[in-house]
């Protein structure tokens, strides 16, 4: 769980600070559109990067995980759920 | 008239290498000797079209030669295809026949030994197909190759003029580029030398053992030459050629660094509509008086919604099973932007990678990558997504030693001057790129090759 967390969080925040060119504060629970004002090429990235990682990822799965927390559900959906 | 330009050659200089393997060397009297016969042999078959699946290149030249003087028209195979697609590209092509070299044995169509088919026969040959043609295969780095149907006049007329060169060969005998360059040799008292493999190390060797002056190469075989070169390249060349692919300006940049003293020229050419237009100014793109000229050339030029179109003499006549177009203007794929007086090269149609609707060259993206020290090689690609309908990936090989992390970090900061869809989303650290007849495979995702993170 940790080592997906740690790849899901990483990945948002240096995204995030690439973008601003500020330390990002990202929280399990962050909505990654209304928060992180992340755009829809920033998104397609995360999807890109967790499939490169994992071989799936929820978006090609057809589910719009909106916060870290919905994108850590999608591969261990019994322990957070 | 193959045979007879290589009887008028034999007549000047009959001991000549006409080409040199890490074999043997076969002079021109050799290979005239070699096409008689099998002129000869195609002949007394009557066989009208015929396959040809040869490695050895100076046996080739004289089954091209042989079966053009017997009104044969020729296909020159892909050696490398398997065996499943060998058979299928028969089967597609229709032959009766295919002259075979050991080890090829596609089903579906008669096999000629190359023993059978160069071995002596009496009597005269007296075509009926003076000009029987040949088929050849584009090179399909974005999509099924084609058959296009071609004449060696036309051909021949296309082939510019410098006596007695000794050229390697680095292209697949198969493609249009390899076929050119072995009439090259032909018409002008060349010698073509096919080095043991395309590798950087075999290519050097080649160079400083054979003499060789001149080297045509795609753009792609040059990136990978240089990586290979540390300071001063060991043999002087007279000339250098780049074609097939986008010449990019550092590219032609580290060729006249590397080369001072060298002709360095850009060919425009394609499998469809010939060798049109060498430039040789030492700049990117086409000049654009070259789009204005009329009728009475080698080729007419003109861009329409950003892609060149060409109508030329030397091209193809039809593609198989569709009408002639030698009168017609072709669309090439190739798209150009016009920049003060030159047209230039952004990419192949069929290449552009459409990121949320936004049409992205993967050329402008690799331009900016390579810019960046650190990067020796690099191809530029969509990958399918949800989100966007692709985004960008790069492949990247690194110079050894590189920290990657440092290196991917340089590289996105070298691509932010990119429109936000063209930026590389994934950065991926390779061994090596994925390349089909020379060329760097683009618009499609590569096949999986020792991806590292």
């Amino acid at each position: 769980m940790r080592d997906h967390e740690s790849l899901v969080i990483g990945t948002i925040r240096e995204m995030v600070e690439r973008r601003t060119g500020t330390t990002a504060n990202i929280t399990l629970d962050s909505d990654m559109i209304a928060d992180l004002e992340m755009d829809s090429l920033e998104i397609a990235e995360l999807s890109a990067v967790l499939e490169e990682e994992y071989g799936e990822d929820p978006y090609t799965a057809g589910t719009l995980a909106r916060t870290p927390r919905e994108v850590l559900a999608f591969y261990q959906p019994a322990s957070t759920a | 008239m193959l045979i007879d330009l290589l009887r008028a050659s034999a007549d000047r200089d009959p001991d000549r290498p006409l080409v040199v393997t890490d074999a043997r060397s076969v002079s021109v009297a050799e290979v005239l000797a070699e096409s008689k016969a099998v002129a000869a042999q195609l002949s007394r078959r009557g066989i009208p079209r015929i396959g040809c699946l040869i490695d050895d290149v100076a046996s080739l030249v004289a089954v091209i030669c042989g079966a053009a003087a017997a009104g044969t028209e020729i296909c020159v195979l892909p050696t490398y295809l398997d065996a499943g697609a060998l058979d299928e590209l028969v089967a597609s092509l229709g032959h009766p026949a295919v002259v075979v070299e050991s080890g090829h044995r596609p089903a579906g169509a008669d096999l000629l030994s190359l023993g059978e088919v160069t071995a002596p026969l009496p009597g005269s040959v007296s075509a009926t197909e003076p000009d029987p043609g040949l088929l050849i295969l584009t090179t399909g780095t974005t999509g099924q190759p084609k058959a296009t149907h071609h004449k060696w006049s036309r051909l021949v007329s296309g082939v510019a003029s410098d006596h007695g060169a000794t050229w390697l060969l680095t292209y697949n005998v198969n493609q249009f580029a390899g076929i050119q360059l072995l009439l090259h040799v032909i018409v002008n008292d060349g010698t073509v030398v096919v080095p043991a493999s395309r590798r950087p190390t075999d290519v050097i060797e080649a160079i400083g053992r054979h003499g060789i002056t001149h080297v045509s190469g795609t753009p792609t075989f040059w990136r990978l030459l240089l990586v290979q070169t540390d300071e001063a390249f060991p043999v002087a060349l007279e000339q250098i050629t780049l074609g097939g692919e986008v010449v990019p300006a550092d590219l032609l940049d580290r060729l006249h660094q590397m080369f001072p003293d060298t002709r360095i020229t850009h060919i425009y050419a394609g499998t469809e509509f010939g060798s049109v237009i060498a430039v040789s100014d030492g700049l990117p793109g086409l000049p654009m008086d070259l789009l204005s000229r009329g009728e009475g050339g080698r080729a007419q030029l003109k861009v329409v919604d950003g892609e060149l179109h060409v109508r030329s003499s030397v091209g193809m006549i039809s593609y198989v099973g569709g009408s002639d177009v030698t009168t017609e203007w072709i669309a090439t794929g190739d798209l150009v932007e016009v920049v003060g007086d030159r047209a230039m090269f952004v990419g192949r149609i069929n290449d552009r990678i459409n990121v949320a609707g936004t049409k992205v060259s993967p050329h402008a993206i690799e331009e900016a990558v390579y810019a960046v020290d650190g990067v020796e090689l690099a191809a530029a690609y969509g990958k399918p997504n949800p989100i966007t309908g692709s985004i960008v990936v790069v492949d990247v090989v690194a110079s050894p030693g590189q920290d990657l992390d440092a290196l991917k970090q340089a590289i996105r900061a070298g691509c932010a001057k990119l429109p936000l869809p063209a930026r590389p989303r994934l950065i991926r650290f390779v061994d090596a790129l994925d390349r089909r007849g020379g060329k760097t495979l683009r618009g499609v995702a590569p096949t999986n090759m020792g991806v590292s993170r």
